[in-house]
């Protein structure tokens, strides 16, 4: 399993577990196609996350759309101060909502 | 680097090591495990190079280098026998110390590898999100298990992220997003830069520094 996962009722946390690559990113985009339509937000925790690659990068944009097109909200949070740094600079930082703590993710909503 | 008299807490059972013979009819680096630590012993498992087992001779003298929390380490010492107990071993004489150099600055060599390199970017365009990818050439001027320094044509500022591609040097590494963290005066109308690997697989990581050993072994048959 690449990653855990956890409802609190509309929204479904997601921890993946191992590196963030296409493999990974597959395979919670497509655990969140089969359960886009009970849940307003998904967030996703980075906390164990120490490698991630293009597809990985690719997947998450896939994961986001994929949520956009049912009028749903997708946020990071966790973000390793590295990781934190290539969002910034590959401007994903402007298109995906990423906030330091799934807490604050509620606080927000 | 630091000596270490109480390696205890770094040297334990499991530990990946990779075993450097600089003499002698094995010479080379060689994957192996620590199997088993008793008496004045370090047992290992049969060190191997692309899955094929080598056993090397008892008298052997090699150095022994692993990766473990806190740093990256290694000792000096010689192969005592060869064991078998359950599986085939060799016994290593217990060193007396080891010596710790941090994971950041892994032991560089100079090298000169041509390898691409690539900026990402994301865009939101019309409502929808482009992937763009700007790719350059790129020499690497030194290498080791924490970045490299290279040299391209294209400018770029400290703090930028690029994507470090060795696919034509290491087939399987071609994602590791590096910071350029030091930028160094221009040299023949290109720029320099040291970058600082920020997102690599350890799998990779121990590539490049199993790289790293045998271009040490071969500059120092240069010299």
């Amino acid at each position: 399993m690449a990653f855990y996962k956890e409802r609190e009722g509309k929204i479904e946390l997601i921890f993946p577990v191992s590196d963030m690559d296409a493999i990974t990113g597959c395979e919670i985009k497509d655990y969140i196609n089969k359960i886009v339509n009970e849940v307003d937000v998904v967030i996703i925790n980075f906390s164990r996350i120490t490698y991630i690659n293009s597809s990985g990068l690719r997947e998450l944009i896939q994961i986001l759309k994929l949520l956009q097109d049912k009028d749903k909200k997708l946020f990071l949070t966790n973000l390793s101060e590295n990781i934190k740094k290539i969002f910034v600079n590959t401007n994903i930082i402007k298109i995906i909502n990423i906030y330091p703590t799934d807490e604050d993710v509620k606080r927000s909503l | 680097m630091e000596k270490i008299k109480d390696y205890k807490n770094f040297l334990q059972l499991n530990t990946k090591v990779n075993i450097s013979v600089r003499s002698g009819s094995y010479q080379g680096v060689y994957d192996s495990r620590i199997e088993d630590l008793r008496g004045d012993g370090i047992y290992i498992s049969l060190p191997t190079l692309k899955g094929v087992p080598f056993p090397i001779l008892p008298g052997t003298e090699v150095e022994v280098s692993f990766i473990a929390s806190g740093g990256r380490f290694s000792f000096d010492t010689k192969v005592e026998g060869r064991v078998v107990d359950g599986i085939p071993m060799l016994k290593l004489k217990k060193p007396e110390y080891i010596y710790r150099s941090e994971l950041r600055k892994f032991f560089r060599v100079d090298c000169r590898l041509k390898i691409k390199i690539h900026r990402l970017f994301f865009e939101k365009l019309n409502g929808d999100i482009i992937f763009k990818v700007n790719s350059y050439d790129a020499l690497v001027k030194d290498i080791s298990g924490g970045g490299v320094r290279l040299q391209t044509e294209i400018e770029l500022v400290e703090d930028d992220i690029i994507q470090v591609d060795l696919t034509d040097h290491f087939p399987t590494i071609n994602e590791i997003f590096g910071r350029v963290v030091t930028v160094f005066p221009k040299v023949d109308k290109k720029y320099e830069y040291g970058v600082e690997f920020i997102s690599i697989r350890e799998r990779d990581r121990d590539l490049i520094v199993k790289y790293v050993f045998r271009r040490q072994i071969e500059l120092k048959k240069l010299t």
